[in-house]
C-alpha cells in the first residue's frame, strides 16, 4: 500500500532533483552518457567488421572453403595464405569468413527463437490468471534445472548432429531467461499507479499490455538478447567442436579448432586463428550489450542516477 | 561547554558526466555549544550537502571554498585520521531514512557496540577482531552487553533485552531511528548532526523522536543541528535558525523572530504557505518564489525564470495575500460546472459497513490446504460524500485509509457491504460501467510513478478520452482545457513526465483525473511528496477546482495540517476502523477520541490550545497488528485514558457531539484527564479553553456542515 | 518455518519430476528407431527384424512411452538406471565412477575463480576508474568471451608442450587437475568480477556504508566488514546458478584435457545412442545442480537475515 507512507518519496524526490534544479549550471563539453556510447560504438564497430568480413570475404577470397589441396597442407601463414593452410591444404583465413556467416547467422535465429519463446511465455505468466502463471513458472524452473548446454548437447545429439539441430537444441535451452525477465518486469509495471490509473478508465487488457507493459519490457529484452548473441555464438562453437554441430567440411570456427587440434604442436595457427575469431565475436556483441544497457535499461539508468548523486 | 561549529562561505559543487552544479553556495552559520540550530530549506537548497559536508561526508561533491571549524579545528583540510577521530568521538550523524541508514546484515546490538569500540578507541579498530565481532551475533562481554542495553534505553527502545541481538528489519521506521540515535550517542558526541531525522516517521513517532532530542540537549547539553524541510519541525525545537535557498543562506538568527519576524521574503513566503498557520479553506499564498520542485528539471531548455514564472500563473495572479479571493476572474465566466446535469441531490458516494481483507499468504501449500486466513484491511466503514464536499481521511501508515481510497476506486475488492455510486451500487472497476468509471476520478500520492515515463502528457490525459470513444479533434480539445484548468501551458502536452517537476506532474495527474469530468475525486496523499510552497499550490488548485466544478473530494491525508485546511468532514481512521468522523473544525479542536487528541499533539511546532495534552513520547506507539487486533477497544494498549472496561468492551461508533465516535468514553475522558493532572496549570487552562470552544458548535463554518 | 520447508520440498520436487520427464522423453522420443540404429552400429550390418524386436522387448522399447517412464522412474527412484546398451555395465555403476571426477573438476574451478574473482571485483569498485578498475574489467571481458576448450589448447600448448610445466592430459594427480581447473574457472571467474564489481559498487552507496564511515570507521573495515557482506548476497544467488556453467565447462574441458567424468561419458554416450546412459548423465547433472541452488538458497539465509525463512515472497 503505497500510500501508507508519509514523506517518504518526499525524501526520494528531494534527492533526485537534488542536482538537477539548481539554476546555476555549467555547461560543459563532454554530452550525457559518453561512455555508454562508446561502449556501442566499440562494440557495434567490432560487429560491423565481422558482418562485412562474413558478407565480402568469401566473394573476395580466391580460395573454396572447401576444396582440398593436400600439396598445400599445414603452411604457416604467409603472403598467398595469411592465416596459414590446415591439414587439407584449405586457406584458413577463407574458412573463417565463411564461418562467421555460420557463426552470426545461427546466433541471430537462435537468440531471436530465444526472445520469441521466452516473451511469449513471460508475458501469458504474467498477466494470464495464476494458475497459467504458477505452471509456466514450474515450466521455466524445470528449463532452468538443467545446465544448459548438456542438455543442448543431448537434443542436438539424439537429433543428429547438424547446424538446424544446435540451432534447434540452443533455442530450447535459452528461453527461460527471457521469460523471467519479461515477467518480472510486468509485474512490477502492473503495480505503478499509472497502469492502475489506466485499469480505472477501463482500459482494456489487450491495450494496457501493448501501452504501459510491452513498451518496459522492450529495453532489457533487448540488452539481455544482444548478450545472449555471444553466449549463442559460444555454446554452438562448442557443440560443432564436440563434433555435433556442423560437419566436415563445412568451416565452422569450432569444428576448425576441433581440425587443428591434432596439429598443436606443429600448427599452432590452426586453433589460434578461430579461437580469436570467437572471441572477438563474442566482445564485441558484449560490448554491444553493455553499453545498450547503459543507455536503455531504466533500472542501470537509475542506478547511474543514484549514484552521481 | 563544549566545542562551537563554525562554517564560513562554504561552497560545494558537484560534478557530473553533463554539467556541474554548485549545490551550496556560500552557507555560513555557527552552531554554539550546546545549541539546537535548525537548517531548513525545501528540496535542492543544498541543506542535506551543507550537513554532510561537516562531517566530510559530502562525496561525490567537492568542497571547492570556504571553511568548516569545529572547536578551532579546521575540518576542510583535516586527514582521515583526525576526521575519524571526530567522526568517533565528537561530531555524531543521523540520517534520513532508518530504514536504510543501519546496515542490514549486522544486529542491532553489534552496530551500536561497534560505535563504543570505536569512541573508546578510535586509532585502533583491529581489522580481524572488527570482522569477527560482525560474525558471531551475540554481543561477547557481559559488560559491553549492558553499556549497549544503557543506550538504547536512554533512546527510549522498550524490551531492549529482547532486540539488542534482533537485526534492522525486524523493528519500525520509528525503531530503526532510534537505534540510529543510540549509535549517534554511543560516541558522546557534543554536536549531533539531524539530516530529516523524522521525515520518514508518522507524526506520532515523529513527535516521540523530537521531544528525545529535546531532552537529550537538555539533559546532557549536546549540541544539534537539525536538518529538516518543515518549519513546524525545526520552529519547535531550535533556538536558532537558518533557511538556505538554492545554496545560500538566506536568513539566519533566533527561532522565535525568524518565525514571528522573517526578514527575507523567501523565508516570509515559506511560512505563509503552511497550512496550519492559514485560515481553514482560505487561499494559501504562494510567493513567486519558485520552489526547487515546482521548476521544470532537466528540460530540454535551461530553465528560465521567464519560464517558471509562466507555469506559476496561478501564484502571480493569485497575489500573496491570503484572501480567499479567486485571483483569476477568467475561469468563472467560462466553466460552469459541466457536471451539473448529473448532479442529484443526495450523496454522490456512499460506503455502508464496506469491509476488505487481504489474503495472508499467497503460498501454494495454503492454496492447496485450503487455508485462508485473511488480514482485514478496512472493517465496517460507512462514509457518505457530497457534491462539493471535501472529507478528510487521516491516519497513522497502515491504518486502511489508502485501502480504502482503492476500494471506492474499484482496484481492490469489499468483502462485505457496498459502495454506492448515486444511489447504485458499484463492484470493482471491472465491473463498473463506463458512466461509473467517469464519474470517479483518482490521484494517487507519487506523482512520478503516476505517469507513464514512456508517454507524453498530451497521451496521458488522452488515455481515459480515448477509452470513453472521444473523437480526436474532441480529445484535443478536452487536453488543452483540462490543462488550462490545472494551470500548465497547453505546450506542455508534448512533454514527457521527466522533463516535468514533481508539482507538475502532480498537476498533470489531476488533469488526467479530471479529463472525462468526473464528480468524486479520490486524492490519496496527493501532496505528500512535494515540498511545502508546491504543497500550497496544489491545495489552492484543488480549492479552485472544486469551487468552479462543483466537485467531491476525499482527501487522504497523515498530515493534519493540510486536512485541517482543506476538509469539511474529517474521518480519522485507526486498524481499518473510523474512531472519529465528524465537522473537521469541531474534531480537530475538540475531539472526543483519544486518538484524534493524540494525532493534534504529534504535530510539530503546532502550539494551538488543543495541543499538549499528553507526554508525546508515551504515545508513539506502534498500532497493533492487524493479524491479531486487541481485544475491546483496538486502541487501549496505546490509550491514556484506557480503563479496565476497555479491554474487554468493543466500544460502538456513536453519535457524539455532532459526529461519531468509538469510544467508551466519548468526550468525557477529557474532563477526567484534566483532574486526573489537576497539578499540571498548564492542562486545566487547556481544558478550560477546549471546553468553552465546545459550546459553540460550528464556529466560522459557512453552511457548509449543513448539508 | 516448517511451512516453508513443506513449501520448498514441494517445488523441489515438482521441478525433479519435470527434470525426470524431459531427460527421458527428450531421448525417447527421438525420431528413429534406437533399436535399429544400435543393432546396426553393433554388427556392422543391418540386423533382421527379429532381431531388432528382440532387443526392443529386452529393454523394454516396445511398451508405450508412458509405461517406459513409469518403470524407469521407479526404478531411478530404487537407484537402478537400467544398463548401457552396449556393454550392460549398469549406468548406476558408471555414473559413481565418473562423478567424484567431474565433482573434484568443478569445485577446484569453483575455488580458482572466487578467489580471484571476489578481490579483484571488490578492488575494482573500491578503486573505481582507475587503472585497476580498467584493467580488470578489460581481463574479465577476455575472460567471458573465450571459448574455454580453446583456452584449454591454449594453456596445452604453453605449459605442457612448450614449458612442459604440467601433464597435458589424464587424471589422477594434482598436476593434473591445475590446467582443467583454470580453464574452466576463467570464464565464471570473469563472470564473478563482474558481478562483485556491481554489487560493491551499489553497496559502496548505500546509506549504511555512510552511516558506517560517518563513525569512524576506517575504510578497509567500512569496505571489507559493512559493505562486502551485503555485495555478497546477490554475488552467492548468481553463483549458484553459474555452478550450471561450470558443469556445461565440464563436459567440454573434459573433452579437451581427455579426463574421465560425467562430460566425457555422456559425449561417448550420445554418439553411440547409448540412451541409459544419457538418461542417467542428464538426470544426474540437473539433480547436482538443483541440489547446489538449494544449498546456496541455504547459504543466502546464513548471509542475509532479511530473508523471510517463511516460503516466497510473492
Amino acid at each position: 500500500m503505497s500510500g501508507d507512507e508519509p514523506g517518504r518519496s518526499y525524501t526520494g524526490l528531494g534527492r533526485t532533483n537534488l542536482l538537477e534544479t539548481s539554476r546555476r549550471r555549467v555547461r560543459t563539453a563532454l554530452p550525457p552518457r559518453v561512455r555508454a556510447n562508446g561502449l556501442i560504438r566499440l562494440g557495434g564497430g567490432i560487429c560491423g567488421v565481422l558482418v562485412f568480413a562474413a558478407i565480402v570475404g568469401p566473394v573476395v577470397s580466391p580460395y573454396d572453403p572447401t576444396t582440398q589441396a593436400l600439396e598445400a597442407r599445414l603452411q604457416s601463414p604467409s603472403l598467398a595464405h595469411p592465416l596459414g593452410t590446415d591439414a587439407l591444404g584449405r586457406d584458413v583465413a577463407t574458412r573463417l569468413v565463411y564461418g562467421a556467416r555460420i557463426s552470426l547467422a545461427l546466433a541471430v535465429v537462435a537468440t531471436g527463437l530465444r526472445l520469441v519463446i521466452g516473451t511469449t511465455i513471460g508475458l501469458v505468466a504474467a498477466t494470464g490468471g495464476r494458475l497459467v502463471d504458477a505452471v509456466l513458472m514450474r515450466l521455466v524452473d524445470v528449463q532452468l534445472a538443467f545446465p544448459g548446454l548438456v542438455l543442448a548437447l543431448v537434443i542436438a545429439g539424439v537429433l543428429g548432429p547438424s547446424l538446424r539441430n544446435v540451432v534447434l537444441a540452443l533455442s530450447l535451452v535459452g528461453w527461460a531467461s527471457y521469460a523471467r525477465i519479461v515477467r518480472g518486469s510486468v509485474l512490477s509495471v502492473k503495480r505503478r499507479p499509472y497502469v492502475q490509473s489506466a485499469k480505472l478508465y477501463g482500459t482494456p487488457w489487450r491495450r494496457l499490455v501493448r501501452r504501459h507493459l510491452l513498451p518496459t519490457v522492450v529495453s532489457p529484452v533487448a540488452v539481455l538478447a544482444t548478450l545472449n548473441l555471444g553466449t549463442v555464438v559460444l555454446a554452438a562453437a562448442g557443440l560443432s567442436f564436440l563434433g555435433l554441430g556442423a560437419q566436415p567440411p563445412t568451416a565452422e570456427w569450432g569444428a576448425m579448432i576441433d581440425d587443428g587440434r591434432n596439429y598443436l604442436r606443429s600448427a599452432p595457427w590452426l586453433i589460434t586463428a578461430p579461437g580469436i575469431a570467437i572471441a572477438l565475436t563474442v566482445i564485441g556483441f558484449n560490448l554491444l550489450g553493455d553499453g545498450l544497457r547503459d543507455v536503455l535499461d531504466p533500472d542501470h539508468l537509475e542506478d547511474t542516477q543514484r549514484r552521481r548523486t | 561547554m563544549g566545542p562551537e561549529l563554525v562554517v564560513d562561505d562554504l561552497r560545494v559543487r558537484f560534478r557530473t558526466r553533463s554539467e556541474t552544479v554548485d549545490a551550496v553556495d556560500g552557507a555560513s552559520f555557527t552552531v554554539e555549544p550546546g545549541a539546537i540550530v535548525g537548517l531548513v530549506g525545501e528540496s535542492g537548497s543544498g541543506k542535506s550537502v551543507t550537513a554532510r559536508s561537516i562531517v566530510r561526508l559530502e562525496s561525490p561533491g567537492e568542497i571547492v571554498d570556504g571553511s568548516i571549524k569545529f572547536d578551532g579545528r579546521e575540518l576542510t583540510s583535516a586527514d582521515d585520521r583526525t576526521l575519524r577521530r571526530l567522526r568517533g568521538r565528537e561530531l555524531a550523524m543521523v540520517f534520513q531514512d532508518p530504514s536504510t541508514t543501519l546496515n542490514p546484515v549486522y544486529t542491532v546490538g553489534e552496530q551500536i557496540a561497534e560505535a563504543i569500540r570505536i569512541r573508546e578507541n578510535p586509532g585502533r579498530q583491529p581489522f580481524l577482531a572488527e570482522l569477527a565481532a560482525g560474525v558471531s551475533s551475540r554481543l561477547r562481554t557481559r559488560r559491553r552487553r549492558s553499556e549497549v542495553l544503557e543506550l538504547m534505553e536512554t533512546v527510549g527502545i522498550p524490551q531492549a533485552d529482547e532486540r539488542i541481538d534482533a537485526y534492522p528489519h525486524q523493528f519500525s521506521g520509528g525503531m530503526c531511528q532510534r537505534v540510529a540515535l543510540a549509535m549517534a550517542l554511543a560516541r558522546r558526541p557534543s554536536l549531533l548532526i539531524a539530516d530529516e531525522p523524522t521525515t520518514a516517521l508518522d507524526t506520532t513517532t515523529q513527535a516521540a523522536i523530537l521531544d528525545r532530542l529535546a531532552r537529550l540537549n537538555a539533559e546532557r547539553g549536546m549540541g544539534i543541528l537539525l536538518i529538516s524541510h518543515d518549519l513546524g519541525v525545526v520552529s519547535e525545537l531550535c533556538d536558532r535558525v537558518v533557511v538556505m535557498y538554492d545554496g545560500t543562506v538566506v536568513e539566519y538568527g533566533p527561532a522565535e523572530s525568524v518565525r514571528s519576524d522573517p526578514e527575507h521574503p523567501y523565508t516570509k513566503a515559506l511560512l505563509d504557505c503552511l497550512p496550519h498557520r492559514s485560515e481553514p479553506r482560505s487561499r494559501l499564498p504562494t510567493a513567486d518564489w519558485p520552489p526547487a520542485d515546482d521548476r521544470p528539471s532537466r528540460s530540454d531548455e535551461p530553465p528560465l525564470q521567464g519560464t517558471v514564472l509562466e507555469t506559476d500563473r496561478t501564484a502571480v495572479d493569485g497575489g500573496t495575500t491570503a484572501t480567499g479571493e479567486r485571483g483569476s476572474p477568467r475561469r468563472d465566466a467560462e466553466t460552469a460546472a459541466p457536471g451539473s446535469d448529473r448532479r442529484v441531490d443526495g450523496p454522490i458516494v456512499e460506503l455502508e459497513d464496506v469491509a476488505a481483507s487481504f489474503r495472508q499468504s499467497d503460498a501454494l501449500v495454503d492454496r492447496l490446504l485450503g487455508r485462508d486466513e485473511r488480514v482485514p484491511a478496512v472493517n465496517g466503514v460507512s462514509l457518505s460524500l457530497r457534491a462539493g464536499e471535501t472529507v478528510g481521511l487521516v491516519g497513522e501508515s497502515g491504518c486502511g485509509k489508502s485501502t480504502l481510497v482503492r476500494l471506492t476506486a474499484g482496484l481492490e475488492e469489499t468483502t462485505a457491504g457496498e459502495i454506492r455510486l448515486r444511489g447504485e451500487r458499484i463492484g470493482d472497476a471491472d465491473s463498473r460501467t463506463d458512466d461509473q468509471l467517469a464519474d470517479v476520478g483518482v490521484v494517487f500520492q507519487n506523482p512520478t510513478t503516476s505517469l507513464n515515463p514512456k508517454r507524453t502528457v498530451g497521451q496521458t490525459i488522452a488515455e481515459p478520452l480515448f477509452e470513453a470513444g472521444w473523437d480526436e479533434s474532441r480529445r484535443e480539445d478536452r487536453i488543452e482545457e483540462v490543462l488550462s484548468l490545472v494551470d500548465l501551458p497547453a505546450a506542455y502536452a508534448g512533454r514527457y513526465p521527466r522533463q516535468l517537476s514533481g508539482g507538475q506532474c502532480q498537476r498533470v495527474a489531476i488533469a488526467r483525473a479530471l479529463a472525462l469530468e468526473p464528480s468524486v475525486v479520490l486524492l490519496d496523499e496527493p501532496t505528500a511528496a512535494l515540498d511545502v510552497s508546491t504543497q500550497a499550490r496544489i491545495l489552492n488548485l484543488l480549492a479552485d477546482l472544486q469551487a468552479d466544478l462543483d466537485l467531491a473530494y476525499l482527501f487522504v491525508s497523515h498530515d493534519l495540517a493540510v486536512v485541517r485546511h482543506i476538509a469539511d468532514r474529517v474521518a480519522v481512521m485507526y486498524l481499518g476502523q473510523f474512531v472519529e468522523v465528524g465537522p473537521t473544525n469541531r474534531v480537530l479542536s475538540a475531539p472526543t477520541h483519544p486518538y484524534t487528541q493524540t494525532l493534534l499533539d504529534a504535530i510539530p511546532g503546532n502550539e494551538a490550545e488543543e495541543c499538549r495534552q499528553w507526554d508525546r513520547e508515551a504515545l508513539a506507539g506502534e498500532p497493533p497488528s492487524p493479524t491479531s487486533p486487541p481485544d475491546g477497544c483496538a486502541f487501549h494498549p496505546r490509550c491514556p485514558v484506557a480503563s479496565e472496561d476497555c479491554t474487554r468492551v468493543e466500544p460502538p461508533l456513536e453519535a457524539v457531539d455532532g459526529g461519531r465516535t468509538r469510544c467508551l468514553y466519548a468526550g468525557e475522558w477529557r474532563s477526567d484527564d484534566s483532574q486526573r493532572s489537576a497539578g499540571d496549570a498548564d492542562a486545566t487552562e487547556t481544558q478550560l479553553i477546549t471546553n468553552s470552544e465546545r459550546t459553540e458548535p460550528g464556529v466560522a463554518r459557512t453552511g457548509r456542515d449543513g448539508r | 518455518m516448517i511451512r516453508a520447508l513443506v513449501e520448498r520440498l514441494g517445488s523441489l520436487t515438482a521441478v525433479l519430476f519435470g527434470v525426470s520427464l524431459v531427460s527421458y522423453g527428450f531421448v525417447s522420443l527421438t525420431p528413429g528407431d534406437p533399436a535399429y540404429t544400435i543393432l546396426r552400429a553393433q554388427r556392422q550390418s543391418p540386423p533382421s527384424d527379429a532381431e531388432v524386436a528382440a532387443f526392443r522387448a529386452e529393454h523394454g522399447l516396445d511398451e508405450p512411452f508412458v509405461v517406459q517412464y513409469v518403470s524407469w522412474l521407479s526404478e531411478a527412484l530404487r537407484g537402478d538406471l537400467g544398463t548401457s546398451y552396449y556393454t550392460s555395465e549398469p549406468v548406476t555403476t558408471l555414473l559413481l565412477e565418473s562423478l567424484p571426477n567431474t565433482l573434484e573438476l568443478a569445485v577446484a574451478a569453483m575455488a580458482v575463480s572466487l578467489l580471484l574473482a571476489v578481490p579483484t571485483g571488490v578492488a575494482s569498485a573500491v578503486h573505481r576508474d582507475t587503472w585497476i578498475d580498467r584493467t580488470s574489467q578489460l581481463v574479465a571481458l577476455l575472460g567471458v568471451s573465450m571459448p574455454n576448450f580453446w583456452l584449454g589448447y591454449l594453456l596445452i600448448l604453453v605449459c605442457s608442450l612448450w614449458l612442459g610445466l604440467t601433464p597435458a592430459a589424464g587424471s589422477g594427480t594434482l598436476g593434473h587437475l591445475i590446467l582443467p581447473a583454470i580453464t574452466l574457472g576463467t570464464g565464471l571467474a570473469a563472470v564473478v568480477t563482474r558481478l562483485v564489481r556491481t554489487s560493491m559498487l551499489e553497496v559502496l552507496e548505500a546509506e549504511y556504508v555512510r552511516t558506517a564511515r560517518s563513525k569512524g570507521v576506517r575504510e578497509r573495515l567500512v569496505v571489507y566488514k559493512h559493505a562486502l557482506r551485503n555485495a555478497l548476497v546477490p554475488v552467492v544467488t548468481i553463483v549458484g546458478l553459474q555452478f550450471g556453467f561450470v558443469l556445461n565447462g565440464a563436459v567440454i574441458v573434459e573433452v579437451v584435457f581427455q579426463r574421465p567424468g560425467l562430460g566425457t561419458l555422456l559425449v561417448d554416450a550420445v554418439f553411440a545412442r547409448d540412451y541409459p546412459i544419457v538418461q542417467g548423465v542428464v538426470l544426474v547433472t540437473a539433480f547436482v545442480f538443483v541440489v547446489t541452488n538449494q544449498l546456496v538458497d541455504l547459504a543466502y539465509v546464513a548471509l542475509d537475515p532479511r530473508v523471510d525463512r517463511g516460503g516466497d515472497r510473492a
